[in-house]
């Protein structure tokens, strides 16, 4: 399935003589300092083997393709003939695709394939012979767990593949290779359980994914715009995941997966909002435990996202509201506090978020530094100096370890706690419920695929439930057979 | 099943806790007698509508003769916007602090409007949600306050039929109720029933709460819902009745952005954008409403008569065309 | 663009209109602890203990033709505005009516406030510290000596 790729030459098809070959594909290369030409005769017919530098193992290339094919003496009518015998009859390589034109020669080569054109055939034989330099399978630097796997996908798309049928030896998990960009001609990878999934959802994502018109996908940005509806939304409606084992939960459910070359980020279709307060470390242990973890999780969520705006809301408009001790504590911090509640609270705000992107963006030797720096002397100097009072640096510092609990949803607390906290400081708890309001109408109108993102809470399903209340037991879970449709 | 009966059901039941939480009559033995009689008379004067949704009719949102229901929740709308801004700003001199809150509300119900029906009934469940959670809480945190001696200062049952007919008077979501059984069609009558058996006992469990926390206290509260709030501590705070803004406002602004959704939708036949004149005209009706310092609750009494009465006309007329527009169809989902 | 350049003015209104609202900061409060209220004829007079700190109190006093106004005047010469919804204790006499507490409710008191009779209600709230009286009610309601009394209690006529 390629998806809108229109390229000079792609219904070029290939020259019957092997230096017209050569001098096509040396032009539409611009002669490429990485591409390699390798002159050989096999049984008499004069051949090349085209690959490229560095996306190919050249032990594998020895062993498997070179030495054989040196040493092949046969007697061949023709072109056609000796790639037949190399192709059914030898089986250098597992993967072993035949081209007809310049396009997918190219694309073969740039994909660490070994291509052998031979004078007087119009076709060329690939072999699979890649050894490109790849990360190695490690912990995801995401979705970090601790009784679970410790194994992540990768920025290959193979790899990511097998890490899935690895647990999935189902002979209904499927996987549809596909190639998107118009310049990268980037590989990626539809997965789902075609006894689980459901047609009409696949058939919409395909039609989804044909309306791309990118040049290249880097990421799995690129790619999450168009799987969404057109109007803005505040939460995705589709989940992101670094992680095999979840993405095969999620699979199972009766979700597409998208895998794209280049990130080891997954992106599955549909997601739902309940879904950013689960982890796999929930699976691993008892269902009381990870009950009472999720309900931190929420919590958390909430205290992340609404702890400064409502502190600052009542603590002006509703001092009623504190009782006496923590009252008159407040009132004494802010006694020559210079500036006002809500300029103190952003400030203290702003200055975290420069730090923590700062951390972000850092070489590791020095990200230390700088938390010591900026955590441990500005906020002292701060503190001690009365420009900032105790009681907002640990409101704040609360909302934001709060936050971290909660990664997936790290971007929206961020941002709207902003605002809440402006609407609170300036409105009180009225411009707090408006903000809200405007939040949950945004949240339950999120509808991909007619699934909607509030689902199960509402609409609301009994059944669905008992994975968000509470962690349900598998002897209880394994009659379930819990998948999308039954919460659509 | 364009909307489902419990999603129906709640966004009338949203209607009616803006009422209780709006509320100026004091808790006592005559109101509750007076809402349960009311509700009653509601429930037989509902009946037939669920006769005539067993026809095979559906509800088509363009029709010339819906604009009625479009005036009504126009109307009905600036009464909301004038009971909110009542709670928030009781001291009619905060003037300029009315029109900030009026203008912001008007904002948030034009933005909130565009969703569909359906999307604004999964909000209703969460806001109701929260306010049985709050509820809970109230009752958890006055628990201590409840002295059953304060219920004899209040159980004298005079005026029962003026309660009665006040709280008919309030009940503005009946002719909402039409347009919702029609949309949910199937099991409308589930709905229907479960709506009324909930208002009640929200309705009297809200009452018995507060004549048992307040007592005659409540005569001197010109909200006596809130009076309750600030009896009700859980965690040591001092008074809790702040919280209970941010769910009253949503309630509120749920019960509005609905009005202005389905009033819209209703005019979109004849006017460009109705959403922002829909919302604009009922902040400045409430807003003038506002500056009215005599009881409108005659008015009230006699509207939500009429447009009951002009919604069984409507009904029973029917519509013979289903609806196949595709915008009806995606308010309608 | 159109939205996004309107919902930026939105976000610079609001930065702009942070300084607008009629709230009070926390440091331009002083919260009123105690309050002894008497009516002569139509006039109310009060005496208020606000916090200074977390031990202490200071006693202002004040009338006018309803307690609001009678709170107002008693924060004239000191600067600060005087917040009544923190109030522990009303100490009233004889002459309170149930009108008068329904006054005192308006100014945002909490029907839960303790509320104690004495004949000189002004008098024993600006020679007594109210903290320690406060306390002292708690722990008699504690310990059964004493039923609880509250503004709410008061108009029930207990």
């Amino acid at each position: 399935m390629d998806m809108n790729i229109k390229l000079d030459y792609q219904d070029e098809k290939l020259d019957a003589s092997l230096d017209v070959k050569l001098k096509r594909i040396k032009e539409i290369t611009q002669e490429s300092s990485d591409l390699l030409i390798n002159d050989v005769t096999v049984s008499g017919i004069k051949c090349s083997l085209l690959c490229c530098e560095g996306m190919l193992s050249t032990s594998t290339i020895t062993q498997l393709v070179l030495v054989p094919l040196t040493n092949l003496k046969i007697t061949c009518k023709n072109s056609e003939e000796l790639l037949e015998h190399i192709n059914k009859n030898m089986l250098l390589s597992v993967d072993r695709p035949l081209a007809d034109n310049y396009a997918d020669v190219i694309r073969l080569i740039n994909s660490g394939f070994a291509v052998l054109i031979t004078h007087g055939s119009k076709q060329a034989l690939a072999f699979g012979v890649q050894g490109y330099n790849t990360r190695g399978i490690d912990e995801p630097s995401s979705d970090q767990n601790v009784t679970g796997a410790h194994d992540g996908f990768t920025e290959t798309v193979r790899t990511n593949m097998s890490l899935v049928r690895r647990r999935m030896k189902s002979p209904f998990m499927k996987f549809e290779l596909f190639i998107m960009g118009k310049k990268s001609h980037t590989d990626l990878c539809l997965c789902y359980m075609t006894d689980r999934v459901s047609k009409e959802l696949l058939g919409r994502i395909k039609k989804s994914l044909k309306q791309i018109d990118l040049e290249t996908i880097l990421s799995s940005g690129y790619i999450i715009p168009f799987l969404e509806e057109k109007k803005p939304s505040i939460f995705d409606s589709v989940s992101v995941t670094e992680r095999p084992d979840v993405l095969c939960s999620k699979l199972l459910e009766g979700r597409v997966a998208l895998m794209i070359d280049g990130t080891p980020f997954v992106v599955v279709i549909p997601g739902l909002f309940s879904e950013n307060f689960q982890t796999m470390d929930d699976y691993n242990c008892k269902p009381y435990y990870a009950a009472f973890i999720r309900w931190i999780k929420y919590a958390a969520f909430f205290i992340a996202l609404l702890l400064p705006g409502v502190y600052v809301s009542i603590a002006v408009y509703y001092p009623e509201f504190l009782n006496r001790t923590l009252l008159l504590l407040l009132a004494q911090a802010e006694e020559n506090a210079p500036l006002s509640l809500i300029t103190e609270s952003f400030i203290v705000l702003l200055m975290y978020e420069i730090i923590k992107e700062a951390g972000v963006r850092l070489p590791k030797a020095i990200g230390g530094a700088v938390s010591i720096v900026a955590g441990i002397i500005i906020g002292d100097a701060a503190v001690d100096s009365g420009l900032i009072s105790t009681p907002m640096l640990t409101i704040i510092a609360i909302s934001v370890i709060s936050g971290f609990v909660v990664p997936d949803l790290s971007y929206q607390i961020t941002v709207f706690r902003f605002l809440f906290l402006l609407s609170g400081g300036i409105f009180g708890l009225f411009g707090i419920s408006l903000l809200g309001a405007l939040m949950l109408f945004n949240v339950c109108s999120t509808e991909d695929y007619d699934y909607p993102l509030t689902s199960p809470i509402s609409p609301f399903k009994p059944r669905s439930m008992r994975d968000i209340i509470t962690r349900v037991g598998f002897r209880k879970m394994q009659h379930g057979n819990f998948t999308v449709e039954k919460i659509k | 099943m364009k909307l489902s009966y419990g999603q129906m059901c709640i966004i009338v039941l949203i209607y009616r806790i803006f009422i209780i939480m709006s509320a100026t009559e004091p808790y006592c033995a005559a109101w509750m007698a007076g809402s349960a009689l009311s509700l009653g008379v509601q429930f037989l004067i509902m009946l037939p509508l669920l006769s005539i949704l067993k026809r095979p009719v559906e509800f088509e949102f363009r029709g010339k003769k819906n604009i009625i229901f479009s005036v009504f929740f126009i109307i009905w709308g600036a009464v909301t916007f004038r009971k909110f801004i009542s709670v928030m700003h009781p001291d009619q001199r905060s003037s300029a602090s009315a029109l900030i809150s009026i203008l912001l509300l008007a904002a948030v119900c034009i933005y909130c409007s565009g969703v569909t029906l359906r999307a604004a009934g999964r909000c209703s469940v969460i806001v109701f949600g929260i306010f049985i959670f709050s509820l809970a809480v109230l009752v958890l945190g006055s628990y201590s306050g409840i002295k059953a001696d304060n219920f004899s200062h209040v159980s004298d049952t005079k005026g029962i039929i003026s309660y009665a007919v006040r709280d008919f008077a309030q009940s503005g979501e009946l002719v909402l109720l039409f347009i919702l059984c029609a949309l949910t069609r199937e099991k409308a009558a589930k709905g229907f029933n479960l709506y009324f058996l909930i208002r009640l006992i929200i309705t009297q469990a809200t009452a018995l709460l507060g004549t048992l926390v307040l007592g005659r206290l409540s005569y001197h509260l010109e909200f006596p819902f809130f009076g309750i709030c600030s009896f009700s501590q859980p965690f040591d705070v001092q008074r809790s009745d702040a919280l209970f803004v941010i769910v009253f406002s949503m309630v509120c602004i749920v019960n509005l952005t609905i009005n202005t959704l389905i009033s819209s939708e209703i005019l979109k036949n004849f006017i460009k954008k109705p959403q922002y004149l829909t919302a604009l005209l009922m902040a400045a009706g409430g807003y003038i409403l506002y500056f009215l310092s005599y009881d409108t609750i005659i008015i009230e009494f006699v509207l939500v008569a009429v447009f009951i009465a002009a919604s069984y006309i409507i009904m029973a007329a029917g519509t013979s065309e289903t609806t196949n527009h595709p915008e009806a169809k995606k308010v309608q989902e | 663009m159109k939205k996004i350049i309107l919902m930026l003015l939105a976000v610079i209104a609001m930065f702009s209109m942070s300084s607008c609202s009629d709230s009070l900061e926390v440091r331009d409060r002083k919260f009123v602890q105690s309050a002894g209220v008497s009516l002569d004829g139509k006039k109310v007079n009060v005496t208020v203990r606000v916090f200074d700190g977390f031990d202490e109190t200071v006693a202002y006093t004040g009338s006018g033709k309803n307690f609001e106004d009678a709170i107002d005047d008693s924060e004239k010469y000191q600067g600060k505005d005087f917040y009544t919804g923190h109030m522990e204790l009303l100490v009233t006499d004889k002459s309170c009516t149930n009108e008068l507490l329904s006054q005192i409710i308006k100014a945002n008191v909490s029907p839960s406030c303790l509320i104690l009779d004495n004949s000189d209600p002004l008098d024993y709230v600006a020679e007594n510290e109210t903290i320690k009286i406060v306390e002292i009610l708690h722990t008699a309601v504690r310990n059964h000596l004493r039923e609880e009394k509250t503004i709410c209690d008061k108009i029930n006529g207990r």
